[in-house]
């Protein structure tokens, strides 16, 4: 021990001579001589300017210098010699001071030195004036001694000059001035000049003296000399000190060899210590060899001895352990935590001794009992290992078998999700719980165990019963049992009993499954699943309910007798309640197919009916939008299936109402064709092609996908729940049928289903009409498609046909063949084609028979007296063109208009009804719905007003820019371009025209903020759908400038409400005709109004809208009451008006209310005084 | 136990091998030069024009060649300016002698000073730039226009931000600097440029270098004149001038006859505030004077003639016969120099 604290203290001492040598040396080496070799180069180059800068001074002043050059030569230099030595000079303050000094004095000098460079060039060129002005004005005779006067000037020059000379001088120059007026005109300018030049010199040449005496009393030199002993002194110092350093730098250098000396000779003693020690060693291990496994090491464990015991278990040759490190044998099975106790141990050179597992050369482990004996130096430090060694292989591996089985079975058990425990049963005490069943009681395993379960059942007498039960030695099985957490909540569990013995003790063992989240998601599934069916079923009962009462009604008033007009209006009652009902209709399917409610019905039913009929029913809207709707089913198809036809006839209504809303031109074919033929069961194809907008692949795919569209923006251009394509595609496949889409975009598509149906017992087929097989018929129409469901059905009944394509080629036909019976002419051929054709064909074959195949009612209509003998309205359904056929040969041509089941619609006559009066104003009406369009026309009619009609926003700026309008109703919500749009668009291009037409909104969006949003954009009014005759009269009178006639002239047959000021209909009924009570009443409501009205205005007039509203409120319940709709009306707008705050907006609608009150004054006077009296 | 002994041993003979070096250099003595100033440099001028007031531009300068091809680029630059519209080259055109032609220069949005564009040729040979000599290097001027309200309206970091935008004005300051784009390497780089702008070779010069027909005998009779008027004493040196102030109108009141329009007529008063400096300017450099009008600080002078007429009456006192100015005038378009081989 002594011996090592004596080396580290000398370890110490060497590492702080070293660094002390450091030290030493880096400060030795702190003086760089080039360095020192540039700083005084330049220091001796800056006195050497300083020196020149001063000869140049002074040969400036004796004009000696060429030019001034020299002095910018001189200076540049400076500069960069003071910027050099800035960089090179030491940092002390003593020597930045000394340069400062430097600096200040030579710029001082510099600035000096520009002053006399000019002085002394005024000074030269006067001196050189003044000898030329004096050789010039000696010749005059003026008494001025010029040349004397030029001479003292030039001796004034020279430095002897006293100062009273000078003033003699300038005393002399002041007499000449004096004397200028003698001079002869022609030498004044030189005389002058002379004295100017007098001057010049007189003032310069002191002035230049100053100058020098400063020049040189700036003590440049002195202060370089100052600044270059200042480095030297510091040179000096700084190689004092580093010849210092040197110096202990050698001396300790010293000091160092004689310490390593030292510890040489140290060294060389331990080593021959330590080999003594070896052989002792030596020498004890042998005795050992002979009865242990013994090993030893050195003090890194590399192995130096083995004996023979030791190789026979490790399986190593001798040769091979040599030299090997222990770690060869390293099991793995121990940590290294392990041998790092075990090292440690070893290497404080205390004994270790424990069990090791190790490894063979082949692989095998083997346990040996250890003891680890450590052999110390002579310092103490154990130098090698004696490693004594018994094999207890065999016990270690028993017992190392035994504890892996139960850890293993432990572990199991312990992360099981499934709950278990084991009950003792002498006491009742849980011994054993694992971590799921704390976790399923909210507890832990400490709380749990040395407890009693039963406070966890929810009924004792459930768990008394199973106890019995275990009793008898009975097993339970997945028994459903009410737990209670520690915390009090309930749990669901499959529990299972089990009667064994644990640990020698009678014991059950208990598995519980936690099913509590499983129950309560059955519980809530279950009354989720009934809550949305009762949902349904009312949803369905509640809307079709009052929805079936308009149908109905609707009906049942189309059934009575009505005008043109009436009849319309109800007719857009049953429409558009058809069509509010088939979108809720498709809500409610689709809600029912999700919830697997819809059922399938199996009927028998007739095809041919359910495809024509869906196809008739909408040729209506086909032709409106003058697309050709056809069908075409083959007629070998069994006439009677069985199936859903209400459902079949839902998909096919859906496939053509979407073929008729996205095709603008063209054609719509529906074809059904049989597709397959199995026993008692037909597949049938139907398909629905059109020549639309086409769908791109990308999207048929997701077409079929509920509240999909083909595009995004297809539900605002074209209406419509996006829910029809999924319903069929739930219905097809409800039916056991498949559908599907071809498209090409921009082409067209074909939609198409295909679904299975059942033969019914009795399979009938179309008849085939025995009288026309003989005939032959010649179609003159221009369409292929329709040529082609022509010549089916023809001949598929046996009709000989030919086709042609015009009137051309059917000439060329009837020429060829004139057998010909029929001929089926298309009115697209138009009128006056059609006219000539048959001319033509009548004079070639004066028994043909002419069948007029019309695309319009109006063609249908007028077939008669284009000389056909039949006339068939599209689509040609086979019964029709059966009929067609039968009535031509019977040559009947009464009443065409019966064979149609069609009752066209007749569109409102506007033009007609327009008074001239009203002509010469013109409005635009914007909007899109058609009904609506119908409505506002129907209104404005009845108002002497006609109005053009742009169907969006778009098109109304197109009218707009082309046409002058006086007024514009505006829709807002609109395809394309929307109504907020199209004014902001108007407004700009009005902008700087100084007009502006008035927009008055028409919106069906009664919500608040709205009409803001209108004003906002642009508009000036605002009526809101339905449109009220009133508010539309009063809003005519308003914005144009003629009176728009109040009613008076409105036709009786219409029985608008609003139409006529009082509605005494309504009173009469209230009251019983009793004419004397009315009377009294609207005389009460008259003076009551009358003053509502005065205050209202007042009210108006000091802009109190709450007031207003109050006002307007009372005036809608009176007016109402009384039937008095105008009124009510306007006060309702009035009060809506109120609302927004728009005062103007109110005092008109204030004057329409007096206007209002006033007829229904006259109104009572005329229609009930006449009466009463 | 053999590593540490062989750690220590290697160490200590480091350390003596340290120590010994250490000892070594300590006693090595170096030995110290002292300056000598060079001789100066005449050139190849004939002995009998040594003396001679004027002497020749030199033929060539020594610069850094990369540095000046940027200085070039950036002199031509006018993101220099604040508003983007003025290069240096605006006011002092190559192409026409380094001066705009005006008699004020005029800075962005077009505001005038009332100073004349002084030539930017040999501005090297001066020992102080601008009318009033406030900055004492090319590099101190340089500094000064970019900011001066008057000129570009800049400064430095705007200019130096729109030049790092541009990868090719980086990468010219990284080949040109070790420190790359900075005010001072830009103002160096256009400082090192301006050098460049020597016109030597002028027929005079030629005359100087002993080539006696370089200059007709009425221009040396100008010559003679220029120099017996006085002229010399202030117009002297390589530059003809440049490197001295002197008041206008030494003479005779110039200001008298010619008002002050501006503080800019008060001259190097306005640098050193010293009353004796009111009206004092930096003489001009007379080299390629004939391609400089209008002349004087304030561009009054139109013609050459006009401005030795001037010059004579107000400095020299003198009124000079039209025979006389015509002579000098000839005179002193044999300073014309050549700027990269051609007469300017």
């Amino acid at each position: 021990m002594k011996k090592i604290s004596e080396r580290k203290l000398l370890l110490g001492f060497c590492v702080v001579v070293l660094g002390a040598l450091i030290y030493f040396y880096s400060n030795s080496v702190t003086i760089d001589p080039n360095r020192h070799e540039a700083t005084v180069s330049y220091l001796n180059e800056l006195a050497g300017l300083d020196r020149d800068l001063n000869e140049a001074v002074l040969k400036t002043h004796s004009n000696f210098l060429r030019n001034y050059d020299e002095f910018t030569r001189l200076s540049d230099r400076l500069k960069v010699v003071i910027k050099q030595l800035d960089a090179l000079l030491p940092e002390t303050e003593k020597i930045r001071k000394a340069q400062a000094l430097v600096r200040e004095n030579l710029d001082n000098k510099l600035a000096q030195i520009e002053n006399l460079k000019s002085e002394n060039a005024e000074l030269r060129n006067s001196l050189h004036y003044i000898t030329l002005g004096v050789t010039k004005l000696g010749k005059t005779p003026v008494d001025i001694d010029f040349d004397h006067l030029a001479f003292e000037l030039l001796a004034i020059n020279s430095d002897v000059a006293s100062a009273e000379f000078k003033r003699s001088v300038k005393s002399q120059l002041e007499q000449a001035v004096k004397l200028r007026s003698r001079v002869p005109a022609q030498l004044r300018v030189d005389f002058d000049s002379m004295l100017a030049h007098s001057e010049v010199v007189l003032q310069d040449n002191l002035i230049m003296q100053d100058y020098l005496e400063k020049i040189f009393s700036i003590p440049t030199d002195t202060r370089i000399s100052e600044l270059s002993s200042l480095y030297r002194e510091n040179f000096d110092g700084s190689l004092r000190r580093v010849q210092l350093h040197r110096y202990v730098l050698t001396f300790l250098s010293a000091v160092l060899l004689l310490g390593l000396l030292v510890m040489l000779w140290q060294l060389k003693i331990a080593n021959m210590t330590q080999k003594i020690t070896a052989f002792n060693l030596e020498a004890q291990k042998f005795a050992l060899d002979q009865h242990a496994i013994v090993s030893i090491a050195d003090f890194a464990g590399n192995i130096t001895y083995a004996n023979d015991r030791f190789c026979m278990i490790s399986g190593y040759a001798r040769e091979q352990l040599l030299g090997a490190n222990h770690r060869t044998l390293k099991s793995g099975r121990h940590p290294d935590s392990f041998y790092q106790e075990m090292w440690h141990t070893i290497a404080r050179g205390e004994v270790w001794e424990g069990d090791i597992c190790n490894r063979a050369k082949d692989g095998h482990e083997y346990w040996v009992h250890s003891t680890i004996i450590p052999f110390p130096d002579e310092h103490g430090s154990p130098w090698q290992y004696i490693s004594i060694r018994t094999d207890i292989s065999q016990a270690k591996k028993m017992e190392m078998e035994l504890r892996e089985n139960q850890l293993q079975l432990e572990q199991m058990l312990e992360t099981s999700p499934i709950a278990v425990r084991i009950m003792r049963l002498i006491d009742n005490r849980i011994v054993y719980a694992n971590q799921s069943y704390a976790a399923l009681f909210d507890a832990t395993k400490s709380t749990l165990l040395g407890g009693s379960p039963l406070s966890l059942y929810k009924n004792p007498e459930e768990y008394m019963e199973i106890s019995k039960a275990l009793a008898s030695g009975e097993s339970i099985i997945n028994r459903l049992m009410e737990l209670v957490s520690t915390d009090g909540r309930t749990i669901w569990t499959l529990a299972s009993y089990f009667s064994f013995i644990y640990r020698g003790e009678q014991a059950v063992l208990g598995w519980f499954y936690d099913v509590t989240e499983l129950r309560k998601a059955k519980d809530e599934a279950e009354t989720a699943t009934r809550l949305k069916s009762e949902f349904l079923s009312t949803m369905s009962h509640e809307i079709r309910t009052p929805m079936s009462g308009v149908l109905g009604m609707a009906d049942i008033l189309l059934e009575t007798t009505l005008d043109d007009r009436q009849r319309e209006f109800a007719q857009i009652i049953k429409d558009s309640g058809k069509s509010l009902l088939s979108i809720i209709n498709d809500i409610l399917d689709f809600s029912k197919i999700e919830a697997g409610k819809l059922e399938i019905e199996n009927i028998e039913f007739t095809l041919l009916p359910v495809v024509e009929g869906c196809v008739e029913i909408l040729s209506v809207k086909a032709r409106e939008k003058g697309l050709t709707l056809m069908t075409s089913v083959n007629p070998s198809i069994p006439h009677n299936l069985v199936g859903d036809p209400n459902r079949l006839r839902q998909i096919l209504l859906n496939l053509v109402g979407n073929a008729i809303k996205f095709t603008t031109s063209g054609e719509i074919l529906v074809r059904v064709d049989s597709s397959g033929e199995e026993e008692g069961k037909s597949l049938l194809r139907f398909e629905v092609t059109d020549s639309g907008i086409g769908i791109s692949k990308e999207v048929s795919v997701t077409l079929f996908q509920p509240f999909t569209q083909a595009d995004g923006s297809v539900t605002r251009k074209y209406g419509g729940t996006g829910l029809g394509l999924s319903i069929s595609r739930r219905l097809t496949e409800l039916m056991g049928g498949r559908i599907g889409a071809d498209s090409l975009e921009g082409e067209g598509s074909t939609f198409w289903f295909e679904i299975p149906f059942k033969h019914p017992q009795q399979l009938s087929m179309l008849a085939r009409p025995e009288a026309l097989a003989t005939l032959a018929a010649l179609l003159i129409i221009p369409s292929r498609n329709q040529r082609e469901v022509f010549f089916n059905y023809l001949e598929a009944w046996g009709m000989h046909t030919i086709g042609a394509e015009n009137a051309e080629e059917a000439i060329g036909a009837l020429k060829n063949n004139n057998t010909l019976n029929f001929a089926f002419i298309s009115s697209m051929l138009g009128s006056d084609a059609i006219d000539d054709l048959m001319k033509s064909l009548k004079s070639m074959k004066k028994d043909i028979k002419c069948i007029l195949v019309a695309d319009s009612m109006a063609e249908f209509e007028a077939a008669q007296h284009h000389g056909f003998q039949s006339a068939l309205l599209e689509p040609v359904k086979q019964s029709s063109l059966l009929d067609a056929i039968m009535q031509a040969m019977e040559r009947r041509l009464q009443d065409i208009a019966k064979i149609s089941n069609q009752q066209p619609v007749p569109l409102p006559k506007q033009k007609k009804s327009v008074d001239s009066a009203n002509e010469n104003h013109r409005i635009l009406l914007v909007e899109d719905n058609s009904t609506n369009q119908k409505v506002a026309l129907t209104l404005l009619a009845n108002l002497k007003y006609s109005a053009e009609i742009a169907r969006n926003g778009q098109e109304c700026i197109e009218l707009f820019t082309k046409n002058t309008y006086d007024l514009i109703f505006m829709d807002c919500q609109m395809p394309v371009m929307d109504g907020f749009e199209a004014t902001r668009c108007i407004r700009r291009l009005e902008n700087g025209s100084g007009m502006r037409i008035p927009i008055i909104a028409m919106t069906a969006n009664a919500m608040e903020g709205d009409h803001e949003r209108c004003i906002a954009a642009g508009m000036d009014g605002y009526m809101t759908k339905p449109i009220a005759l009133a508010v539309l009269a009063a809003i005519l009178r308003e914005w144009l400038i003629d009176h728009v006639p109040l009613q008076q002239d409105v036709s009786p047959t219409l029985s608008v409400a609003g139409n006529s000021p009082v509605n005494l209909a309504r009173l009469r009924d209230l009251f019983d005709d009793d004419e004397e009570i009315i009377l009294q009443l609207l005389e009460d409501y008259k003076i009551s109004t009358r003053g509502e009205l005065k205050n209202l205005k007042l009210a108006i007039d000091q802009g109190d809208f709450v007031r207003i509203r109050s006002i307007c409120h009372q005036l809608v319940g009176s007016s109402a009451n009384l039937g008095l709709n105008r009124l009510q009306a306007l006060s309702k707008a009035m009060e809506k008006v109120a609302s927004y705050e728009d005062i103007e907006q109110a005092a008109i609608l204030l004057d329409s209310l007096n206007a209002a009150m006033a007829e229904a004054s006259d109104f009572i006077n005329n229609n009930l005084k006449a009466h009463g009296s | 136990m053999t590593l540490k002994k062989n750690i220590i041993i290697a160490a200590a003979t480091l350390l003596i091998a340290t120590g010994l070096g250490a000892l070594y250099y300590g006693m090595e003595k170096p030995e110290y030069v002292y300056y000598q100033p060079d001789p100066i440099n005449s050139e190849d001028v004939p002995e009998k024009f040594r003396n001679e007031p004027i002497q020749p531009v030199p033929m060539g300068v020594k610069v850094n060649l990369t540095v000046a091809a940027l200085g070039k680029k950036l002199f031509h630059d006018p993101r220099l300016s604040a508003d983007d519209s003025i290069s240096c080259a605006n006011c002092h055109n190559l192409g026409t002698a380094g001066v705009d032609g005006r008699r004020y220069s005029i800075g962005i949005n077009g505001i005038q000073e009332y100073l004349n564009t002084p030539t930017i040729f040999n501005s090297g040979l001066n020992p102080y730039q601008f009318w009033d000599g406030r900055a004492a290097s090319l590099e101190q001027m340089i500094n000064e226009p970019p900011s001066n309200i008057h000129k570009m309206e800049s400064n430095w970091n705007d200019v130096i931000q729109k030049l790092k935008r541009d990868s090719t004005s980086r990468h010219d300051f990284a080949a040109a600097f070790e420190d790359g784009l900075t005010s001072n390497n830009i103002a160096h780089a256009i400082a090192e440029f301006e050098r460049t702008l020597a016109t030597p070779n002028a027929r005079f010069d030629q005359f100087l270098r002993g080539k006696d027909d370089a200059i007709t005998p009425q221009e040396k009779q100008g010559y003679h004149l220029f120099k017996s008027y006085g002229c010399a004493t202030c117009h002297q040196g390589v530059a003809v001038g440049g490197n001295m102030f002197e008041r206008m109108g030494s003479v005779r009141r110039y200001f008298d006859d010619y008002p002050p329009r501006g503080s800019e007529d008060l001259g190097r008063y306005n640098v050193t505030h010293d009353e004796k400096h009111r009206y004092y300017f930096r003489v001009p450099s007379l080299r390629n004077v004939e391609k400089t009008a209008p002349y004087f600080h304030n561009g009054s002078a139109k013609t050459l003639e006009e401005a030795v007429k001037v010059m004579g009456f107000y400095n020299l006192g003198v009124r000079m016969p039209e025979s006389d100015v015509a002579l000098i005038v000839q005179f002193l378009k044999t300073l014309t120099g050549e700027y990269e081989g051609r007469q300017l």
